[in-house]
Formats: C-alpha cells, structure tokens, sequence
C-alpha cells in the first residue's frame, strides 16, 4: 500500500499534469482561433486590394479614355485595355473571394454591373470619337455620363470596402477576446501549475529532508553501534584474559588440591575425631582409625559393609533419624546419642553429619566426660537452687518476724509510753496541790522521759520504714526540692540571717520522698550545728565523677564542726557527737541518709575539724542516660 | 439537730487496753460531751452490740453515732470487725473512726480501703492525747449529721 505521503506526491504531480495539459489545450484553440483570424484578415486584405484595384482599373481607364477623347491617339487606349484586363481579373478574384459570404456577393454584382455600364459608357464615348471625331469631345453629357459611372463604381467599392473592413473588425473583435481568454486561462493553468509543482517540490523536498535526517541517525546508529561493538569487543577481550588467568591460577589450584586432598587424607586417617563416610545404602565407605575405635571394630570389619549389619538395632537410635535426614536434605545436622556396647559399657558422642558427594560424612566426638561433669555441675545447680530456695524462705521468715516485730514496736511498745505520760498528767492535775516542788519535778520527768521514749520510737520505726519500703526512682530536680526543703524548716532568725549558696544541681533518678529526707536531715544538721555561729553560711554543691560515674553532692556550713577521729560513729543509730543539751535530736538523722543513699547505690562521708564547720558528702550513680538540662545559675539566698 | 430531739445517741468505744480505756474517757469527759458512751473490749462483742444480739438482745436499738475503734485487739481485731460491719447492710452507714497506735501504712490504706471514715493516730503526749479525742468526740458525735435511724429498725 502506498504511504500517504507519497500518494499525495503522486496527487500533485498529476493535478499539475492536468493543468499543464489544459494550458496546452487552451493554448491550442487560442492558437487556432487566431490563425483563422489571421486568415480572414489576409482575405479582407486580399479583397480589399482586389477593390482597390479593380478602382485603380476603372480609374486608368477613365484617364484613357479622356486622353482619347481628347487626342485622338490610339496609344492612349493602351492603358485602357490595361485597365479593363486589372478590372476583369480583380473582379473574377473578388468573386472567388467572397464566395462564401451572400451579402458581399450581392454588393459584388452591384459593383460588376456598375463597372460594366462605366465600361459600356466608356466603349461609345471612345466609338463617339472615333465616329464624329473631335466632336465627340464637346460632347459634356458623355463626360459627364463617365465621370457619374466611375463615380457610382467607386461608391459601390467604397461601400463594399466598408463592409469588408466592419467584418474584419468584427473578426478582430472576436479574436482579440478569444486571445485575452487565452492569455488569462494560460496565466490561471499556469499559476495553478506552479503552485501545484512548488507544493509537490516542497513535499519532495520535506521528504528529501526527512529522509537526510534519517539517514544521519542511520549513521549514528551505525557509528554507535560499531563504537559498542568496539566495546564489547574490548570488554570480552579483557574477559578472556582474565579467564585465561583463572584457567591457569585453577590448574595451579587444581595442582595444590591433589596435594592438600593428600595431606587431608592423612590428617583424616590420623585426627582425634573419629571420621566415617556413609554411602546411600548404609555401607562404610571409609573410616579412620578413631572411628574404628569409637565403634570398637576393626576398620576391615566395618568397611564395605552396612551399618544396620555391623551394629544391629542402630537404626532404632535418634541419631539414625538424623542421619537419615542429613542424607535425604543434603542438610548438615548436629546431635548427641548414647552407645550401649555389648560389654555392657557405654559412651556419649557428639555426632555431626554433613552431606557428602559420595553420601553422608559422620564425624564423632567421645564427650563421655564432658557428660559426666556437666551431669555433676546439674545435680550441683540443683543443690545449689534448693539451698538457695530454703535460705529465701529463711530470710522471707526472718523478714516477716521482724515486721511483725516492728508492728509491735510501733503498737505494743508506745501504748505503755503514752500511759505513763497520760497518768501522770491526771495524776498532776487530781493531786498536784498535795505534791511538793520536787514530786511535781520529778512527775514532770517522768513524762518527759515518756515522750522522749516515744520520739525515739518513731525515729526507729521511720528507720526500720526506710529499709523497708520500695524504691520509686524518677527523675528529681533537685533545685525546687532544696528550696521547699529550707522553706518549710523555717529557719530564719531575726538577727541572725543564714547565708545560702545553692547550685548548679543537676536533676538526678531517685526516690523523691526519700531524698528530700536526706536533704532535709543535712539542711536541718547543717543549721543546727551553725547555731553558734553569728553569721551562719551553708554551700550546697555538685560535682561530677566522671571516671567512677557518679556525682557527689556536699553541704558545707560554718558550725561548731566535729572531732574527726569519730567520723566513723557520725552516721550510727543514736550516735551522737554532742551532748544531747548542747544539741537537741536523737541521732537518727545521719543513719537515715547513710540507709537512703546505700539504697540509691551511693556512699556517704563527712570531713571536718573542731570549731572549722563540716562538709557531708553523699555520692549517687550518674543516670544511665544524664537528660541534657542545663543547670540554673548558682544562687545566694538571704534567708 | 434530729439527734438531740430524739435523745443523745451513744458513742460505741472499742478497745482492750483498760489504761487506754480510762485515758480515752478522760479525754471526752474534758470534752464535755453528754453523749452514753458504751465500752466493749474486742471486735466480737462491738458486733454483737450493734446488732443487739447475745447479751445486748434487750437493749434499746438505737444505733451509735459513730464508732472509735481499736486497731489491736484480741479475737477479732479492728480491721475484721470494719469489715463486717461494712458488709452489713444495716450498720454500713455508722461513722468509723480509728484510733491506734500504729503508724504502719498497711494499716492506714487497709483501713480507708474498708470504708474507715477517719484514722487518728494516738499520740504519746498527753496533752496532744487529750486534745485529739475531744476534738474528734465533738466532730463525730456533735457536728457530723449521721444517717437516719430508720435503717436500722425493723
């Protein structure tokens, strides 16, 4: 099938063809149409020359005869029968030559008789002469007769000329029309020609383009496609090299295997780990020599034939299963059987099956006494549990006897304190009147002797609660928690404002409950002890321990300080370096924070000298992940 | 006050310790209060006179207008007779106050877990002693509108 493109090609050429074949056709009947014309005026102009002619005739014959006439001369009738013969021959001429046109024809014999009767006047004005001589000559009416003859000739040809001449232009006319036509429909075709050969040229030529431009990329293709050919080419050239190389390094390999295949050999023959190689019926198709003394047999016993054979009922053991399965997956696989020899003895081997070309290779590993340690260190951990088990529930039990003694030293052992306190008091207020100085003193001791029981009891049982309770660890910002811990003491004096330097602290994990006791038994030491001190100055402060992990947080105060030689009782149970009149408190307070930070995983210790203020330290492990909050700026509080 | 129109109500007092009993009726006597106040000495006995049962099957229904109980006590200890009277639909509204000498936490949250309506600690010091009960005797038997005593009829 023709492509559209050509057939449009195919489609202006032959429009154009058409048109060209019309402008010729055209061109051929304006041709025609204007010879015929050109025919017609040379027949006018033969016509008219004819006219003209046959008038000259007349003319000529009319001068002769008057020179005749005149003269007598028969020589001047020499141009009159020239003339007559021009007549007669232009007049048979002209009757040819209007033949086809009746009016013409008509005028023709108008113009025949007219020349005829001039002629006729003419022939007896001439016999007039030649009969009555000179006479004749002053004969006025013959002349006149003539000259009115010739006159009517000549009108008659001039009339004839006039409508020779209107025919011609009509056929002129009609020429000129039929050329314009012509000229015009040339100059259409032609147009149309042109427009239809550039339009076909231009298709031609958009073809010529489209086809130059694939030919470039023919060519481009062609040179790129060489070009990766090229490269292929080099590629695989490089390929082969490299395969060449591998082909010589794989012979050399090949080479060293023999070699190591050998020595391989000999490390299996002689290797502390039995080696055997099973074949798919279960024959041994080599053991070494430990194998051989793992299954206590000879190697020539065992080679060749099947397993099921040489150690019937094998194949009812676990490790026969996965052997099985080794050589249907073609899957490595580990297990550990016991063998019962025929001796009665028996033995554990750590069994590994790996597959093999030539079927399945078994290796074997005697772990009797590896068994029979690990068998040991089970029964040991056994033992081990259950003591562990019965000293739990010892200490369980011993935890339970001293809650049960803390309940009754928080119930049982306070009810007779508060008894004593109580009857006293009523015994004060029934008999106080009949009481001297003294009994009244000594009821008032034996009250506050109570009360002082009592406080002491609290304080235990707050100790006994601190070792008891659960830890809650969450993060505390330590700054907010200092400054409730100073505001709620209310410690301020008037006259006597302490100096509080505090921070930067950084928020830590722990027990918010049980550190603000810590903070508050040190703020509450730290003030007590500065007491004395008539411009008391307590530092609270952090530092980090980067090497062991931890911070340690230290308050220091300017009070009446401690002979070090007793550090080691500072934080005791009701061990005090004071006497109870110089400072008030029972002691316990430094025990609860050496039980708190113990609990958070921290230490506790104290420096100072007489009369120089102390420093308490106490250290906690730095968080896991420290949160990345920037401590506030120190602060002084005037309290 | 509907209590007053209709007779004082009486204060039940459970406790075992005869030096606390005294004690703690010294301190509502320097209350003031006007209130019977009925002693019994363990858990057994408060029930069966809530309940006028046994002993008390003659007295005159009228329910206590709160109760001051006694953690620690013989038989059946304070926390079992809460229980029982909260799972008694006719003595569930009486106020229960408690007042120990235990300061254990245990005993604290398992007693507002049973319904206690206040837990006071007895405080060694006399006067602080004095000062608690009065203050909680008039509260408890003064101020605080008990629940109607049609409940307990029948």
């Amino acid at each position: 099938m023709t492509p559209p493109f050509e057939k449009k090609i195919l489609l202006g050429f032959a429009s154009a063809l058409l048109v060209v074949l019309l402008a010729v056709a055209t061109t051929g009947w304006s041709l025609a149409r204007f010879s015929s014309t050109a025919t017609l005026v040379d027949h006018t102009h033969r016509v008219l020359g004819r006219l003209e002619q046959s008038v000259v005739g007349i003319l000529a014959m009319e001068t002769s005869t008057r020179g005749f006439v005149l003269t007598g001369s028969e020589a001047m009738l020499a141009p009159h029968r020239a003339g007559d013969a021009r007549v007669n021959a232009s007049l048979d001429e002209l009757a040819r030559l209007v033949a086809d046109h009746p009016g013409q024809q008509q005028r023709l014999a108008g113009v025949t008789s007219l020349a005829t009767r001039a002629r006729t006047i003419m022939t007896e004005h001439i016999g007039a002469r030649r009969a009555r001589g000179l006479s004749a000559a002053e004969d006025i009416n013959a002349f006149l007769a003539g000259q009115e003859a010739v006159e009517s000739f000549r009108r008659a040809v001039e009339e004839m000329e006039a409508d020779e001449r209107n025919l011609l232009a009509a056929h002129l006319s009609r020429a000129q029309s039929a050329a314009f036509m012509g000229n015009v429909t040339l100059v259409a075709t032609g147009a149309v020609a042109a427009a239809l050969i550039i339009f076909a040229g231009l298709l031609v030529s958009r073809d010529y383009q489209r086809r130059c431009q694939a030919e470039n990329s023919l060519r481009e293709l062609n040179e790129h496609l060489e070009h990766r050919v090229a490269d292929r080419t080099a590629r695989l050239e490089a390929v082969n090299v490299v395969m060449r190389r591998e082909i010589a390094e794989r012979q050399q390999a090949e080479e060293s295997l023999r070699h190591s295949e050998t020595r391989l050999r000999a490390t299996l023959d002689t290797m502390l780990e039995g080696c055997q190689l099973i074949g798919p019926d279960w024959r041994y198709l080599y053991l070494n020599d430990t194998a051989a003394l793992h299954g206590r047999r000879h190697k020539q016993e065992l080679l060749g034939h099947t397993m099921q054979s040489c150690y019937p009922g094998i194949d009812r053991l676990p490790m026969f299963s996965a052997l099985q399965r080794c050589m249907d997956d073609r899957q490595p696989a580990r297990t550990e059987q016991e063998f019962k020899y025929s001796d009665g003895t028996s033995a554990w081997f750590d069994l590994r099956f790996v597959p093999a070309p030539e079927g399945v290779a078994v290796l074997s590993l005697d772990i009797t006494a590896h068994k029979l340690s690990e068998e040991r260190i089970r029964q040991t951990n056994a033992t081990l549990e259950q003591r562990v088990r019965e000293r739990t529930a010892q200490l369980e039990a011993v935890n339970r006897e001293l809650e049960a003694f803390t309940y009754s030293v928080s119930h049982d052992l306070r009810a007779p304190l508060r008894h004593i306190d109580g009857f006293a008091h009523l015994l004060i207020r029934s008999a106080g009147t009949r009481l001297d100085e003294q009994g009244r003193r000594q009821l008032d001791t034996i009250s506050a002797s109570a009360r002082q029981m009592g406080r002491l009891i609290d304080d235990l049982l707050a100790f006994s609660r601190i070792g008891r309770s659960p830890l809650r660890l969450e993060p505390v910002e330590l700054q907010p928690l200092i400054s409730a811990v100073i505001a709620d003491g209310n410690y301020q004096q008037p006259g006597r404002p302490i100096l509080w330097a505090v921070g930067p602290l950084p928020p830590v994990h722990a027990d918010a409950a049980m550190l603000r006791q810590v903070w508050f038994n040190l703020v509450d030491n730290a003030v007590k002890y500065s007491g004395k001190n008539p411009h008391p100055r307590i530092s609270i402060a952090c530092r980090a321990d980067a090497a062991a992990r931890e911070l340690i947080f230290s308050i220091t105060d300017n009070g009446v300080g401690f002979d070090p030689r007793y550090v080691d009782k500072l934080f005791g149970v009701f061990q005090r370096l004071h006497g109870s009149t110089e400072f008030e408190g029972t002691g316990i307070g430094l025990a609860n924070v050496r039980r708190i930070i113990a609990r958070h995983g921290g230490r506790t210790w104290a420096e100072s000298r007489v009369g120089e203020g102390a420093t308490f330290y106490f250290s906690l492990p730095a968080t896991p992940a420290p949160s990345p909050v920037s401590p506030p700026a120190p602060t002084a509080v005037l309290v | 006050m509907n209590s007053r129109s209709s007779g004082l109500r009486p204060i039940l007092f459970a406790e075992d310790n005869p030096n606390d009993v005294e004690l703690t009726l010294a301190a509502l006597q320097s209350a003031r209060l006007e209130n019977e106040v009925v002693v019994v000495h363990d858990g057994g006995q408060a029930l069966a006179w809530l309940r006028c049962t046994g002993v008390n099957a003659y007295r005159s229904p009228v329910p206590p207008a709160f109760i001051l109980l006694d953690l620690k006590m013989p038989r059946v200890d304070g926390l079992a007779t809460l229980r029982a009277i909260r799972a008694d639909p006719q003595l569930r509204s009486t106020p229960v106050v408690i007042l120990t000498s235990s300061r254990e936490e245990n005993d604290l949250v398992t007693s507002y877990h049973l319904g206690a309506n206040a837990y006071v600690v007895k405080p060694v010091e006399f006067d602080r002693f004095i000062a608690a009960v009065s203050q909680l005797g008039v509260f408890w038997a003064e101020l605080n509108e008990p629940a109607p005593a049609r409940q307990l009829t029948f």
